[in-house]
């Protein structure tokens, strides 16, 4: 069958998958260590809907409630969602362009810069706030940037970006910037807990400040990649072949590495490092899709929120009241679940990819 | 100066050592053209040169009249097919979306193929072959069939211009003779003009309309299969022992091979 022929069937999956993840939402949204029952969270939740919020009466539930679950919780979802969302479509990008299915946004070196960042700011100090986004964040941003700009720059020979050249120079900055902030650790003893704490991951800070600034970001970056996805096509055939086929490879390669490390930059600095999300939904994905990024890319940026929603949901609920780090509920959960899609997937004499 | 391509004192040189040096040459439409000659000899890199896969150099390679550093790369995808040496795809893509790949060039961002594309394509598959397994993917097939899937996406790109790196080295050889008889189909019924780097001088003399004979980055000798695959020719360039015959259906000249060396030693 031709695109055109399954195109039906792929938005049909689509909206499905949508509605499952508005699903998921809302009953996220309806758990958590509070005392808030089923029905109220619900309603609660309906209420910020616009355009059918009117018409739900939350006269009987007490404000400290309506609270919890509107600055606490659903923030925390949305943001949840973003992040994965972002994760999986950079992953899938990466991948194609790369040309290596074990290509992820931590690839070239954004989480290590990220966690150097991080680690700087919190043995400065990370108490203080700028607008309700924290100091850690901001570093973390920035050492993300800064790594970019290395890897960038050192892979970069002549006009061009050679793949290989690219990967290496991730791993070894990679590297420096690990040895880095386990350095800033040995030194610092008494935030170990926390810059540990953060090079898991966690969503715990999340509110409606941080929302609002991934928010553009993410939109602005995946349509970005959207644009791009046949470009991608042809590319993860083969650069030469991309070039023969009249792809400008080099400069959708930059624009695509520039978007990724930036959607990917600025959610790792509001969730620390989350791996796994990246690299495994879109292996998950193109079992449903095959490897059509017009058709991967949004399929992954759903189930990249499905997946983050659900991990995050686990993360604060599983212990409650005590947390656990959201990125080792993606790996101790996801991995599994990738091996046992991966064992399917060899009965039935495919390999995934 | 109107042939598809016009070559005129190409030099090329990777890391300041000379490659090709001081190639002219023109290549008319309808015809099939085999680039010969010894490993090192050039013959990729010539081929890489008029598909502008290498930094393209200004005034020395004309497509149909025009220099190819004018073409963008969207317009020279729909003049210039490529079919490269070997190609290894690490997605599971299908047979059929890569033969659509050949349509990019002419398609908008958003828009998708047409029915217009589509008929194309199946017509590039119906050619090559590879229409019977258009929705196994691509890491499923053989290297033949794979081969052919390749070709299919260059027929697709609608180009009057075909070039093809050893198209048929891998192939066994029903798949060399099927391959090699559907390039000189094309060239006859559609007036395409197919320049292929080949190995298999017998080959070469069988298909070809006229042969290219490389030679340390030098054509050594261009005319037809009867003229350049000579004994002393041959000889010359690949130092081996041979000898040539005349293939008693086709007329065409056949090469025998004896030894490696020359006769002087």
């Amino acid at each position: 069958m031709s695109f055109i022929e399954k195109k039906h069937t792929y938005k049909i999956i689509f909206f499905v998958l949508l509605a499952l993840l508005f699903v998921i939402m809302l009953i996220s949204a309806t758990m958590g260590s509070a005392d808030i029952s089923f029905t109220e969270s619900m309603k609660i939740v309906i209420s910020r809907i616009p355009g059918i919020g009117k018409y739900i009466d939350l006269t009987q539930i007490s404000s400290n409630k309506i609270g919890i679950v509107t600055i606490i919780r659903m923030p925390r979802i949305i943001l949840a969602g973003l992040i994965g969302m972002n994760l999986a479509i950079a992953g899938s990008a990466l991948q194609g362009m790369l040309r290596n299915p074990m290509a992820d946004p931590g690839i070239i070196g954004i989480s290590s810069g990220a966690g150097l960042g991080a680690a700087l700011a919190i043995t400065v100090g990370a108490g203080s706030y700028y607008k309700g986004i924290g100091l850690t964040t901001i570093s973390a941003f920035i050492g993300a940037a800064v790594v970019i700009f290395l890897v960038y720059n050192i892979a970069k020979t002549g006009n061009k970006i050679p793949v290989i050249t690219l990967i290496l120079a991730g791993i070894a900055v990679s590297f420096i910037c690990s040895a880095l902030t386990q350095l800033l650790m040995i030194f610092n003893r008494d935030q170990i807990e926390m810059i540990v704490r953060w090079t898991m991951g966690s969503l715990s800070a999340a509110n409606w400040t941080k929302v609002k600034v991934i928010l553009p970001i993410s939109i602005f970056g995946i349509s970005i990649i959207m644009y791009y996805a046949k470009e991608l096509n042809v590319i993860s055939t083969g650069e030469e072949t991309a070039k023969t086929l009249g792809v400008n490879t080099e400069k959708t390669k930059k624009i695509l590495l520039i978007v990724c490390s930036l959607i990917t930059a600025a959610c790792v600095s509001v969730s620390g490092v989350i791996g796994f999300v990246g690299l495994v939904i879109p292996h998950i994905m193109r079992i449903l899709t095959g490897a059509d990024q017009r058709v991967l890319l949004p399929y992954s940026a759903i189930g990249g929120a499905i997946f983050m929603i659900i991990c995050d949901t686990l993360a604060r609920t599983i212990a409650a009241p005590a947390e656990i780090p959201v990125g080792i509920i993606t790996s101790l959960f996801g991995a599994p679940f990738f091996v046992y899609l991966l064992i399917i997937n060899k009965r039935k004499g495919g390999a995934i990819n | 100066m109107n042939n598809p391509i016009n070559v005129q004192n190409l030099d090329f040189s990777y890391n300041k050592r000379k490659i090709l040096k001081n190639i002219d040459i023109d290549f008319e439409k309808g015809k099939v053209y085999g680039i010969t000659g010894p490993n090192g000899s050039g013959k990729s890199t010539f081929l890489k040169n008029i598909a502008s896969l290498l930094e393209p150099q200004k005034k020395k390679v004309y497509v149909k009249g025009t220099d190819i550093t004018e073409y963008s790369l969207k317009n020279l995808a729909k003049t210039i097919a490529f079919v490269p040496q070997n190609t290894a795809i690490d997605f599971e893509f299908t047979v059929e979306d890569i033969v659509h790949m050949g349509r990019s060039p002419y398609t908008k961002k958003f828009g998708t193929e047409t029915h217009e594309d589509t008929k194309i394509c199946n017509e590039a598959m119906e050619i090559t072959g590879t229409y019977k397994f258009k929705d196994r993917s691509i890491k499923q097939i053989s290297g033949g069939e794979m081969q052919r899937v390749i070709i299919a996406r260059a027929l697709s790109q609608s180009t009057q211009i075909l070039l093809l790196d050893e198209p048929v080295s891998q192939l066994d050889i029903h798949h060399q003779l099927a391959i090699m008889e559907t390039l000189q189909k094309l060239a006859k019924e559609k007036n395409i003009m197919v320049v292929c780097v080949l190995h298999d001088l017998n080959l070469a003399a069988e298909f070809c309309d006229e042969v290219v004979l490389l030679n340390e980055g030098q054509i050594f000798a261009k005319d037809t299969p009867e003229k350049v695959f000579t004994y002393t020719n041959i000889e010359e360039v690949y130092k081996v022992i041979c000898l040539v015959n005349q293939n008693p259906v086709s007329g065409k000249p056949h090469v025998i091979l004896v030894k490696s060396g020359t006769n002087n030693e």
